[in-house]
């Protein structure tokens, strides 16, 4: 708990103008109850370790309530530093003969910043982030294409940084688990989502022509294919497929489409393969925020890296190349990060 | 607690323990979900805010799965744009203009068009208390049809109703966020507590209430407290029974170490005041306090083996200072009651208390002084912070999140 006040704190530290504005605000209030002969002995009654954001608003107050009398009365101040749902809570309690004074000030909450995990042989690589849910995300050369739920923008990237180029709005449906697919070929692209295919150019500018229909089921979260009931993924690895169902399941099934296993392992994967390993799944975990590879083994999943923890839930997994793209909802920032998730053999 | 409730409390405690693993799986479209509650719901109508704690506690959980408001609270308590988009100045800055969301379309089909009046607030005080008001499920966006009922946007629309007794909701195809994945809910109201345990067991129901302080999670969304409804108790009386309750005896034997002792209406996640609210036993101050005190009846739900436990212990406690507590109806002096913690804005929490407590409530004020004017005069004793609670089916995802749940595997 100590550390995690610590580190909040420190990321407090770099708010000191709303911390100096509340603490100022607070030691007004506090001052206000005082006599012209009294001064305010603080007693500070704090959960929290000692830190430098915490002595420095004691310092804070300390130059709020500080007064320069001869043979001053002193008042007990008890101070606590406090917290609820919007924020931190700086709380003075005053004993007076028939009262207890209370004044309070509050400071709102910063957004802590995401921490960083590794993984052992898995290597993330952040593609884009926003606020808007991303769909699917494909970098070709200096070009960037992002699909969300309000259309196709797409990037250049000029001195190292993304700068948009152009953004064309899309009527998409609204899902509640919205998902899409970019696909790329030469110059021609196709962007299909929930009841819709668009199919159209991005070279020299996107253009696209929209039509309702298309692999994903209308305002579903399932893909639709001959053959198959309709499911939210499908990779084929050895011959092998690899289903992820409408049931939340996932079936391992042979070429003779006779049932291999099932698990309940994962929410979303992708088959990937690269110049180092023949292919792997990519696959991300349904209990818990990470991702881990796996390969096919005694016709089921074994996992074969230790797990990527991840700073949110994982929305989609597409493969992506030699590599895998997912897509996370960060729970700190509640914005969607996109990453390339790639297989790293070095050890 | 009566021995045989124990399987059923460890049966429950185990099916909530699965959902939690469950959390993040890829959701799933379709299936109908059947909830069973104690609450008896006359009508959905969000300007009738009812002041029984039970009916409070579902009402603003079905509402806003129906009935949309302009804006809504996050997870932090930060209203965030719903069915108005943005919000702005008139010109002459003495009105709020909220614009309505596009394309948002009615239950029955019609498009949402609002009148302009209907997305005007005057701007008489500060914003942020404007759109706290605006966020509270009572102040839903309603359309009243030519035979009385009435049409919501939400991402259900009702399909059946018999008031206190049953419903069924069906899932708006044309929500703007997007059909919710459930295909339908089955509601069940006015059922004991012993009959939804039972039907949870024989697998015919997904949803149901749970006994108190049975559940492992530890976000307070509930307050267990003393509310003295009749005027034979005189505030020094009133006084003298917070001060009899041996509290931390209940928690530790009653509750099984569940919930946070408490002085304060508002749990110290919401508020971050509530220690403030002191809730100490002091017996030999309650003797003094309680002279003269007449016999009060004292009401609680039965049916709930803990609530009964917890009820007897501060009959036996409010002897001990001389004050005679008997069983009585519902119409009794003093009540022992769950008050559910609706909002997380203090203020919007707050006054779905007062409605409860049938007190005056004013959002003008700042949430401590507010909380301080509920809980002055010991009309209303805070006891324990306790999480809600509810028995849920392995299948059930996101719960209670309506919108959100869906219909997993067993």
């Amino acid at each position: 708990m100590g550390r995690i006040l610590g580190l909040i704190f420190a990321t407090l530290l770099a708010r000191g103008d709303a911390l100096d504005d509340a603490v100022g605000q607070w030691g007004k209030k506090i001052a206000s109850h005082l006599a012209a002969d009294e001064i305010a002995h603080v007693t500070w009654n704090s959960a929290a370790a000692e830190n430098d954001y915490l002595a420095r608003a004691k310092t804070l107050l300390a130059r709020a309530l500080q007064r320069r009398l001869r043979n001053p009365k002193s008042v007990e101040v008890t101070a606590t530093l406090s917290q609820n749902l919007k924020g931190y809570l700086f709380i003075a309690e005053m004993r007076r003969e028939n009262e207890n004074i209370v004044e309070m000030a509050s400071v709102p909450r910063p957004i802590p910043m995401p921490e960083t995990a590794a993984g052992f042989r898995l290597d993330r690589r952040l593609l884009w982030e926003q606020e808007v849910p991303i769909l699917d995300v494909i970098v070709v050369g200096d070009q960037m294409l992002v699909f969300d739920t309000a259309g196709i923008a797409r990037y250049e990237q000029r001195d190292s940084k993304w700068q948009k180029a152009e953004a064309v709005a899309l009527d998409i449906p609204p899902v509640r688990d919205p998902r899409g697919r970019l696909t790329v070929n030469e110059n021609s692209l196709s962007a299909e989502t929930a009841g819709v295919s668009c199919r159209g150019t991005w070279k020299p500018a996107v253009a696209l022509e929209c039509q309702a229909g298309g692999r994903f089921t209308a305002g579903r979260n399932t893909i639709e294919e001959t053959g198959w009931q309709p499911y939210f993924t499908r990779a084929e690895i050895g011959g092998d497929h690899v289903v992820g169902a409408a049931d939340g399941r996932t079936y391992v099934y042979d070429a003779t489409r006779k049932q291999l296993s099932v698990s309940d392992l994962w929410s979303d994967f992708a088959a990937v393969s690269n110049s180092c390993t023949n292919a792997k799944i990519i696959g991300a975990y349904s209990a818990t925020n990470s991702l881990a590879i796996f390969d096919l083994a005694n016709q089921g999943p074994v996992r074969v890296s230790d797990s990527m923890d991840l700073p949110g839930p994982v929305t989609a997994v597409w493969p992506a190349g030699n590599a895998a793209l997912a897509v996370l909802r960060n729970k700190d920032t509640n914005r969607y990060e996109a990453y390339s998730i790639a297989v790293d053999c070095g050890r | 607690m009566k021995p045989t409730a124990l399987p059923w409390i460890a049966a429950a405690s185990a099916f909530f323990a699965l959902v939690i693993l469950q959390a993040e799986s890829r959701p799933r479209y379709g299936g109908a979900l059947r909830v069973e509650m104690s609450a008896a719901l006359n009508n959905l109508d969000p300007a009738e805010i009812p002041s029984d704690p039970v009916a409070l506690e579902a009402k603003a959980r079905l509402v806003p799965a129906v009935f949309e408001t302009l804006v809504r609270l996050d997870e932090s308590g930060k209203p965030q744009p719903w069915l108005a988009t943005s919000w702005t100045h008139d010109v002459a800055r003495k009105r709020w203009v909220f614009m309505a969301r596009p394309r948002v379309r009615l239950h029955n089909g019609m498009m949402w068009t609002p009148t302009a009046s209907s997305l005007e607030a005057p701007d008489d005080r500060p914003i942020e208390q404007i759109l706290r008001e605006m966020a509270r499920p009572w102040n839903a966006i309603i359309v009243r049809e030519p035979d009385g009922t009435l049409t919501g946007t939400g991402p259900f629309r009702v399909a059946r109703w018999e008031a206190g007794k049953a419903a069924t909701l069906l899932a708006n195809e044309a929500h703007w966020k997007g059909r919710p994945y459930l295909d339908s809910i089955e509601i069940q109201m006015g059922r004991d507590l012993r009959d939804q345990t039972q039907d949870l067991q024989l697998g015919k129901v997904d949803v149901t209430d749970a006994s108190v302080g049975t559940s492992d999670e530890t976000k307070a969304e509930e307050t267990l407290a003393l509310i003295f409804d009749t005027p034979r108790s005189t505030p020094a009386v009133r006084e003298a029974v917070a001060l009899s309750i041996d509290k931390v005896a209940i928690r530790r034997v009653l509750l099984k170490g569940h919930g946070d002792i408490t002085g304060a209406l508002l749990p110290q996640w919401l508020s971050g005041y509530a220690f403030l609210f002191d809730g100490k036993r002091d017996v030999a101050r309650a003797r003094q306090l309680s002279a003269g005190s007449p016999p009060l009846t004292f009401s609680y739900d039965r049916q709930d083996a803990v609530l009964r436990s917890i009820g007897e212990r501060i009959s036996v406690n409010a002897m001990e200072a001389g004050i005679t507590m008997r069983p009585g109806s519902s119409m009794a002096d003093v009540r022992l009651v769950m008050i559910p913690i609706t909002s997380r804005d203090e203020l919007a929490a707050l006054a779905d208390i007062a409605v409860v407590l049938k007190a005056p409530f004013s959002f003008a004020a700042a949430p401590y002084e507010a909380e301080r004017a509920l809980i002055d005069g010991f009309r209303v004793v805070p006891l324990f912070h306790l999480a809600r609670n509810w028995s849920l089916a392995p299948r059930v995802h996101s719960w209670p999140d309506l919108p959100n749940v869906w219909i997993g595997q067993p």
